[in-house]
């Protein structure tokens, strides 16, 4: 489906982007551009993933409970009436309490343009956003640079009801892991794109109830126990020997269509501060195989 | 002694309104389940029609504290020029697209004096928000007579020295629904019985756009 040409015309396209996005940040200091407001979100989540692997037979799934932490701390900039430009560094940091292989950390930069048809809660909006960032692990072959760019259109309908539309390219260069012998590609190489919508209603003044879903088309990689890893070769290019989950096992890179479901509650103790719970499940399909996994989180997330 | 005591009494009550002697109403807002209504704005219309011209310049003030507009509810007579200092260290823009005043000011930076004052010349409901954090949300309600309160979260309001003589009293709320009975006329200022005038109204229970981020994303403009 992603042939090679392509995938590299939209990583190109996509640094690009970030590029440009970070000159005209730059430009905009420098031109003092009227900066209308600093951007300090923080979370704090713990959860339970019942497939933290993608693993496809059932005694191949391994579950975890994890934490996480993350920052994101930048300003926004006001062009004119309509536009609004944002620059963030993004911190994350998730732990593992089982596999602390998985342990990692992620720190990046997102640049974002926002375009606001008109003023008013009810004026629909388009932004287009792009981020880079490392992501590393406990497990350094995951190690790996991330890109995501995209598109998100927003539209409040009232008071209540507001709904999100974004569409993502996301690319995956992975660092260090190397290939078993007959796969020399790495998995953790990967190329994606995902459109989401998410629809949120106010059910009371502070209880705020959300649904997303979002389709996911590219790569994912499943840890399996490795058994006859020729038989992996007509559908893979990329295994490797995998140590993460605390015995010897195989990871793999494959194309999957994915499902992503979630349903969330949070209730606002402030107005900068919320409780929030979570429910994803994911579904992935690729030809006869089907995996899934089950989380729930809940989080206490703060805006400034 | 009687007959000279209610000559005197007769006496007091026909000079006082000429001596410009004023009294203080009292009302208080209930919703249909008792509970007090805050921010609900009280206007005493004397029935004569007449109404004075202020003296002065008549200003007020709508500040903006933690992204937040302070007051929600500022009632104003027409004429009235409201100021808007900004208390945070962030910008803010004002705009309103209401019939009784639409106008935009510009982002402007913290500090008092900053914002082009604005000046409302017409009776309404004006309703306030800004570009940058849509759950901003005020209401100015414009009127006619210089006598009017807002209830505080006793769901009490007094307006001071309104001159006796008979008034309409009305009742306003920003979540007011239609089915409330808003006005009660004629009330004799200066006639003891009269001097407090309470109000039970339905109020909508509206909702503003909610602040702290919600589970998945989404929730408030980016
Ligand atoms: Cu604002």
């Amino acid at each position: 489906m992603f042939s090679l040409k392509h995938v590299n015309q939209r990583v190109k396209m996509l640094k690009y982007v970030h590029v440009v996005m970070l000159v005209t940040v730059m430009f905009c200091q420098a031109a003092s551009a009227e900066w209308a407001d600093w951007i300090l979100n923080a979370s704090l989540d713990g959860g339970f993933e019942d497939n933290t692997n993608f693993g496809i037979e059932k005694y191949m799934r391994l579950s975890d409970v994890t934490t996480s932490q993350s920052v994101l701390v930048g300003r926004y900039y006001q062009l004119g009436d309509y536009f609004r430009l944002s620059i963030a560094a993004d911190l994350k940091a998730k732990e593992y309490k089982r596999y602390d292989g998985l342990d990692n950390v992620y720190s990046g930069a997102t640049v974002a343009l926002t375009h606001k048809c008109g003023w008013g809660l009810e004026a629909p909006w388009l932004r287009i956003h792009s981020s880079a960032g490392y992501l590393s692990f406990n497990e350094a072959m995951r190690d790996s640079w991330m890109y995501n760019g995209g598109l998100t259109f927003g539209k409040r309908f009232s008071e209540r009801f507001d709904m999100l539309l974004s569409y993502n390219f996301i690319y995956r260069n992975g660092k260090n892991s190397q290939g078993v012998a007959g796969f020399m590609g790495n998995p953790f190489d990967q190329v994606g794109n995902k459109g989401s919508v998410v629809l949120s209603y106010l059910l009371t003044e502070q209880l705020l109830a959300s649904l997303g879903d979002s389709v996911y088309y590219g790569d994912v990689t499943s840890t399996v126990e490795p058994g006859d890893f020729n038989t992996f070769k007509s559908f893979t290019k990329a295994l490797i020997r995998d140590t993460t989950f605390n015995r010897r096992l195989g990871t793999y890179r494959f194309e999957a269509l994915a499902n992503e479901f979630t349903a969330g509650l949070s209730y606002a103790l402030s107005g900068h501060t919320s409780l929030n719970v979570n429910y994803t499940r994911v579904d992935g399909y690729a030809s006869d195989l089907h995996y899934y996994d089950n989380l729930v989180s809940t989080s206490i997330k703060y805006s400034f | 002694m009687t007959t000279f005591a209610t000559y005197v009494i007769t006496l007091l009550c026909l000079l006082l309104p000429t001596m410009g002697y004023c009294y203080d109403l009292v009302s208080e807002v209930k919703d249909g389940e008792g509970a007090l209504v805050e921010n609900a704005v009280i206007t005493a219309t004397p029935l004569s029609g007449e109404i004075k011209k202020p003296e002065k310049n008549l200003t007020a003030e709508i500040d903006q504290i933690d992204k937040t507009f302070v007051d929600f509810v500022t009632p104003i007579m027409v004429g009235t020029t409201l100021v808007f200092p900004n208390s945070d260290k962030i910008r803010h823009q004002v705009y309103s697209f209401s019939e009784a005043k639409k106008f935009e000011i510009p982002l402007y930076p913290p500090g008092q004096g900053r914002a082009t004052p604005v000046t409302f010349d017409k009776p309404g409901v004006v309703v306030l928000g800004c570009n940058i954090h849509d759950w901003m949300k005020a209401y100015v309600y414009v009127v006619e007579t210089p006598f009017f309160a807002k209830t505080g979260k006793n769901g009490k309001a007094t307006i001071k020295d309104i001159p006796p003589g008979q008034y309409k009293i009305e009742v306003w709320h920003p979540y007011i629904k239609k089915s409330s009975a808003t006005v009660k006329q004629p009330v004799n200022i200066g006639k003891e019985s009269d001097m407090k005038v309470d109000f039970v109204i339905d109020v909508k229970k509206a909702l503003t756009v909610r602040r702290a981020p919600g589970s998945i994303g989404g929730g408030v403009y980016p």
